[in-house]
Parts: C-alpha cells; sequence; structure tokens
C-alpha cells in the first residue's frame, strides 16, 4: 500500500493509531494461518514536521515488536539526512545498515552486540553439551551393539568352535602325516609335501574363522569404508556355517551381480547378518515337514544405485499383528531374548542410510530385505 | 580270510578333514578309503575283508547316527569309532550304547586315534572268525 495512505490516513500522523493497526493486521495474518507479517516501510514521504512522532513511533514500534512474529525493515534515504537524524534512526532499530563507497556496513547498538554475543555463547554451550550427550550416546549405542553382537556369538559358540576345531584336527592329523613320511627309512617327501601344503591350507582357514571373531568381538569405534556387500555376506557366513549345518539348513546364496560398492561398517553389517541368520535358525528349528531353507539373495537396486539383500527362510514365519512391531527394542516372541537383535540391526540399517523391513515368505517362513543406498 | 589286508572307512563331509586322516593313516601304512556323505558310502561296494568306520557325527544327509543304526538294521554290523568336532556326551552316550568302539573329540590324538582303530578291526576279526 501506499506508504502516505497508511501513515497519514487522515492527513496526520497519529503514532496510537498507526502502531495499533500494525497490531491488527499481525492478527489477521496469524489468524489466516501465517506464520508471522514482514514489513518493508519506505520513509520517503517524512516531512520534517513529522520526524519527532515518527521518531517516537519507531522508538514504541521497536520494543513492542520484540518478541512478536515480525520482520520490519525500514529505509531511510541517507543524503538529506543530517547527523542527528541518523542517530535517531540507530537508536530506534535493532541495527541498522547503511551502504558508504559501494560497501554494506552494519551499525549495531552495543546494547544489541552484547545480547548477540550472550546468545553466540549460549549457543556455543549448547551445542557443546549436545555434541558431548550426542557422543556419549553413540558410546552407548556402540557399546549396546557389541553387547549384542556377542550375545548371538554366545549363542553361535558351539557351531563357531566346530568351525575351529575341524581345520586345527585336520592341522594336526597332516603335521603327523608329514613327519612320519620324514621319519621313514624311505622319506617319502612328495606325501610329506602335500600333507605340509594342507597345514597351511588349515592354518589359514581356522585364520580365518578368527579374524572374523576377533573383528566382532573387539571394541572399535563404528569405521564406515567401502564394502563389497557379497564379501560381507561370505564373512557372516563362515561365522553361521557351523550353526546351519548343527540345524541341518540348507544354505544358498544368490549374488546377482556386479553389485555396486557401498559405504558402511563392514562389521556392523554382518551384525545384522548374523542377527537375521540367527532368527531364521531359531524360525527353523520346529520345522520337520519340510526343507529347511536358507537364501540369500545380493542384487543392485536399479534405479536407485544400490543393494538389496533378502534373507529368507522357510520357517513358521511372523504372525500379521506381531511383524510390526518386531523392529521395536524390547519386543521379543522368544522366552529367552532380549528383543534388541531387530532394533539394533533396525538402527544400524537406518545409519546406514537405508530400510530393513520384513514380509512373509512364499509359501511359508520369512523374508528379510535389506536395502542400502550406493555410493554416489 | 583274518590275512586279508583291512580296511578303514572315512565318512566325514569335511574335505580337508577327510584328507587329512586319509594321509595319516597312509602315512602308518593303513589302507584308507574316504567318503564325503554316508549315502556314498552306502552306495559303495564292500569286500570281503576286515574293516571298521572312522565316522563323523555331523554328516549333512544321514548323520553318523543314524547311519550306524541304519547298517545295524540292514544286517551289515562293522565297528564304528565315531568322531566330532566338539564333545556331546548324550550324542556319546547314544553312539557307545548303540555299539561304537570309541567315541573321540577332535582334535584326537594320533595314538587315540589308532588306538580306536586297532580295537574296531580286532573287533572286527573277532566277528568274521565267529560267523
Amino acid at each position: 500500500m501506499a506508504c502516505e495512505e497508511c501513515y497519514l490516513s487522515g492527513g496526520e500522523f497519529d503514532l496510537d493509531r498507526v502502531s495499533s493497526e500494525w497490531g491488527a493486521r499481525l492478527e489477521r495474518a496469524l489468524s489466516a494461518g501465517y506464520d508471522g507479517i514482514r514489513v518493508t516501510g519506505s520513509t520517503g514521504w517524512l516531512q520534517t514536521r513529522e520526524w519527532r512522532d515518527f521518531w517516537k513511533y519507531e522508538a514504541t514500534l521497536n520494543e513492542t515488536i520484540v518478541g512478536q512474529p515480525m520482520t520490519v525493515l525500514c529505509t531511510y534515504p541517507l543524503v538529506g539526512s543530517g547527523g542527528c537524524d541518523i542517530l535517531d534512526v540507530t537508536h530506534t532499530h535493532q541495527s541498522a545498515i547503511t551502504k558508504r563507497g559501494g560497501i554494506w556496513e552494519v551499525i549495531e547498538t552495543a546494547a544489541l552486540k552484547d545480547a548477540k554475543e550472550e546468545i553466540r555463547k549460549l549457543n556455543e554451550e549448547l551445542e557443546q553439551r549436545v555434541a558431548d550427550r550426542t557422543n556419549e550416546l553413540r558410546v552407548a549405542q556402540a557399546e549396546l551393539a557389541r553387547v549384542e553382537r556377542l550375545t548371538t556369538l554366545g549363542e553361535f559358540a558351539a557351531s563357531i568352535t566346530h568351525e575351529i576345531v575341524q581345520p586345527v584336527a585336520a592341522m594336526i592329523a597332516n603335521g603327523t602325516a608329514c613327519l612320519h613320511w620324514l621319519e621313514n627309512s624311505q622319506p617319502n617327501l612328495v606325501a610329506a609335501r602335500e600333507a605340509a601344503l594342507s597345514v597351511v591350507r588349515d592354518g589359514n582357514r581356522a585364520d580365518e574363522v578368527f579374524r572374523g571373531l576377533r573383528a566382532l568381538v573387539q571394541k572399535a569405534e563404528p569405521r564406515v569404508a567401502r564394502v563389497d556387500i557379497d564379501t560381507v555376506v561370505e564373512e557372516a557366513l563362515v561365522l553361521a556355517r557351523g550353526e546351519f549345518l548343527q540345524h541341518e539348513i540348507v544354505v544358498r546364496t544368490e549374488i546377482e551381480g556386479p553389485l555396486p560398492p557401498v559405504m558402511g561398517d563392514r562389521i556392523q553389517l554382518q551384525q545384522v547378518l548374523l542377527n537375521l541368520f540367527k532368527n531364521a535358525v531359531q524360525a527353523m528349528s520346529g520345522v520337520e515337514d519340510r526343507r529347511r531353507e536358507l537364501v540369500i539373495h545380493c542384487g543392485a537396486r536399479t534405479p536407485y544405485d544400490g543393494v538389496l539383500i533378502t534373507v529368507t527362510d522357510s520357517g513358521t514365519g511372523i504372525e500379521p499383528g506381531v511383524r510390526e512391531h518386531i523392529f521395536e527394542s524390547m519386543f521379543t516372541t522368544k522366552s529367552d531374548g532380549m528383543g534388541m537383535g531387530l532394533a539394533i540391526s533396525r538402527s544400524i540399517i537406518t545409519a546406514h542410510g537405508g530400510r530393513i523391513w520384513a514380509a512373509p515368505a512364499e509359501p511359508f517362513g520369512s523374508v528379510f530385505h535389506i536395502a542400502l543406498p550406493g555410493i554416489s | 580270510m583274518n590275512d586279508a589286508v583291512p580296511t578303514v572307512f572315512v565318512v566325514d563331509d569335511d574335505e580337508s578333514m577327510r584328507n587329512a586322516l586319509r594321509r595319516l593313516l597312509s602315512s602308518v601304512g593303513i589302507a584308507v578309503e574316504v567318503f564325503p556323505t554316508a549315502r556314498a558310502f552306502l552306495a559303495s561296494p564292500r569286500r570281503d575283508a576286515p574293516a571298521c568306520l572312522l565316522l563323523d557325527v555331523r554328516l549333512p544327509d544321514l548323520n553318523g547316527l543314524e547311519l550306524q543304526k541304519h547298517l545295524a538294521q540292514a544286517g551289515a554290523p562293522i565297528p564304528i569309532v565315531f568322531l566330532t568336532g566338539h564333545g556331546d556326551i548324550p550324542m556319546s552316550v547314544r553312539a557307545m550304547k548303540a555299539g561304537a568302539v570309541e567315541f573321540l573329540t577332535k582334535p584326537f590324538r594320533e595314538h587315540d586315534l589308532l588306538e580306536a582303530i586297532r580295537q574296531a578291526l580286532d573287533t572286527d576279526r573277532a566277528a568274521r572268525a565267529a560267523r
């Protein structure tokens, strides 16, 4: 609207009238659902005779709009303004901006500077506190995740032991055979060499299991790096293989490659898989009338440039009313579970920018989906 | 008949364990035949000679205890030495009750294995002589 119409309605500048009109406009804007109002006022209409009244008005408005959802930008012509006018303007506004030599300058009152400094300090303190708490929370979450990993590994202990005992037993047998061949009155070096090579191979095999275990057990900060999902799946299977064998579960891995790499923490992703494997073993432990089968499928997620992993079991499945809650913490259908496994799995996948969900498998069992974003 | 060369049959699904047993027994002059599954062993022709079976408890198709039962029911008795990756006491009790010669936990000592095999072959020789 025209400035004259707003400020000089009735021919005179009336401080109270103009102030109350702003109040009414603000009310209207708020009741119409707006967050507030923005006022851009030009003072080009001002004459010397109105200056005193206007100055008072500006001072009053400056006080009253504090805390109101209202931003006011007033413009004054620098040309023709005397020194006193400029002082008046800077006093009656929270801050002033002026252009000198083509460069904008901000003029602030000392009180505003103090207030800003105070706010900055408070903000800094608050940010520090938030950072401290976030860090504490992160450490606590990492520790909780580690405890959950240890719990899962504890449940796998017997079968992991088997995975270590097997190559160790083979190493001892091969080593003994090697000694026999060498100690023979006519040493059989070819056979001895073959046995020694097997010792090395089995040593590496046991080491692979040890490495996997150590990585899952150690107290390490989550480390995000480029990971290949097929390797993660393979490493998780090394630790779970014995468990599947013991429960007579046939495992099939389908890699629909090539898979794009993802950014993530290898150990945490393995943990999620181990958790799903553990649940699948439990879901299939009572199954007698059909094959106990676990299918791990990995494929690229076109057009999202990520990876989709599905873990399908032929177990008893999840009741529809239960399915919505399985990812909640402390929710469990088992007598011996903490109910943290899937909750932690979900927080891990969410932290990777991904999503995890469960669906019924056909004709029976469950299928868990993990969608992870690609690197780009 | 008792002069025929005795054979030790090994059934273990773990390839490296299977080969390790084959090498170990060959290195002390024992004739060995190895099989990855219980069914592969059952499908193999049997010679008329003293023999014993080194049997892994956990097998993918028919497990060790089931094979033991199967052989007993089929009237094809053969002394069995069980091998297991972990000391499963209830399982060893069941195996011993069903007539196993020995139940060894991996990793086993050479001496214990050879002693169990000697005993198993003696058992088989005695059973053959009585038939």
